[in-house]
């Protein structure tokens, strides 16, 4: 686990400069990806999560742009209460977690002028793998499936000034919404992305 | 200082690793908190039939039959079953020594420090319980060859490293489907990992066994 943290790590410290080199209309990004669950996933989790990367790619050309992203949101909720059925009351801890991978296709379209703060809208879509678990006691259940699923979403670049011309902040609110799969009811989540990208 | 490209990059990218590695999730960091009280009963039975209990001044320990070594600590069963007393004394319940009386039901309460036990299963009983001298009453004998009647079974408690304490109300009066079973018309299972103190520990199981009784309204005799 620690080697293939350590490797990631690499990649990631590695990767803007790698892409950075890679010639013009290419774009980089990496965000901290904070999400809020909605409708089922809050069901089973109910905090804002701050926990969560996102790595994204984008090939630029004129005002659109299309690409690759990665995505890992982490939600999780633990309390303390009774659950109660027919026959049967259970008082204990619960943890409990979401933890959310996406695979995404991306295609974007630029509003604004080159050189200035730059909004911008788009749609992913792709697969999503999504293992829920709670933990009660000694007791763990977990269920984990390939969801097919879409995000739209809205953000905004701002590009650095001086020297780093080819560096931007950007920031985008994205809508996950991960279609039902085996016996995992749809999935759904509203993340904020805050990022740094890189573009040649 | 002027701010690079490269500086920068390498900036932003140790800022989301530091990021990734930090901010897992938080666990189970204590062992009360793998505490979990379990509370099984009958759908249509009527608790409100039962004023008395009678109650084995013994914490069988059902590792041993059930394959496993003897280790349940039985230093504390006195304060175990003084707690259960008290709760089924508040929910309206009077105490009846069985020497001197019959009562309506009859708790027995059990402890197992062994992993992967199949509770609320139809075991064969008398071998734990038959030294209780006081069955006649109710028709059971070691030639009636008793098993459980557990209308809510099977349930399987599985565990690593952990104890669990086993509450069940008995209530001779409820026909079972077959002849021979003892009727289980409640039950609680107390479970959680043994680590801590024994005071550490009991002060857990007293607070399990009040939790247990909270989540059972149904037990009273009201």
């Amino acid at each position: 686990m620690r080697i293939r943290t350590l490797i990631v790590a690499i990649a990631l410290l590695a990767l803007p400069g790698l892409m950075a080199a890679q010639g013009q209309s290419k774009w980089f990004g990496l965000t901290w990806s904070m999400a809020s669950p909605m409708q089922n996933s809050k069901e089973f989790v109910s905090d804002y999560s701050f926990r969560g990367l996102g790595l994204e790619w984008r090939q630029i050309k004129g005002t659109n742009s299309f690409g690759v992203s990665l995505g890992w949101n982490a939600m999780n909720e633990q309390g303390f209460g009774t659950q109660s059925g027919d026959q049967a009351d259970l008082t204990g801890y619960q943890f409990r977690y979401i933890n959310a991978y996406s695979i995404l296709l991306s295609a974007h379209h630029y509003l604004g002028a080159a050189g200035h703060a730059r909004p911008f809208l788009g749609v992913k879509t792709g697969t999503y793998y999504i293992d829920r678990r709670v933990d009660v006691g000694l007791w763990r259940i977990t269920d984990n499936n390939w969801h097919v699923g879409v995000a739209p979403e809205l953000g905004f670049t701002i590009p650095m000034a001086g020297n780093l011309q080819y560096e931007s902040f950007y920031t985008a609110v994205r809508y996950n919404y991960a279609l039902a799969a085996g016996d995992a009811p749809y999935q759904s989540w509203l993340s904020v992305d805050i990022g740094f990208a890189v573009r040649r | 200082m002027r701010l690079n490209s490269g500086k920068l990059r390498i900036g932003v990218g140790a800022l989301f690793l530091s990021l990734w590695v930090a901010c897992y999730p938080g666990e189970i960091d204590s062992a009360s908190q793998t505490d979990v009280v379990l509370t099984f009963h009958a759908a249509n039975a009527d608790f409100q039939v039962n004023n008395t209990f009678s109650m084995p001044d013994s914490i069988v320990d059902i590792g041993v039959a059930a394959g496993g070594a003897s280790t349940f600590d039985h230093q504390y069963d006195v304060q175990i079953l003084a707690k259960i007393q008290a709760n089924f004394e508040s929910m309206g319940y009077t105490r009846v020594n069985p020497a001197t009386g019959t009562a309506d039901a009859v708790v027995l309460v059990s402890g197992i420090t062994i992993d992967n036990y199949s509770a609320w299963t139809a075991y064969p009983w008398w071998g734990y319980w038959g030294w209780w001298g006081y069955w006649g009453p109710y028709g059971y004998s070691a030639a009636s060859s008793p098993t459980w009647y557990y209308p809510w079974s099977p349930v399987v408690v599985t565990s690593y490293k952990s104890g669990t304490i086993f509450i069940s109300l008995v209530d001779p009066d409820v026909t079972p489907p077959q002849a021979g079973q003892a009727s289980s018309i409640g039950g609680a299972a107390l479970n959680g990992m043994l680590e801590g103190t024994n005071s550490e520990i009991l002060a857990r199981i007293n607070s399990n066994i009040a939790q247990a009784f909270v989540q059972s309204p149904y037990l009273s005799t009201q």
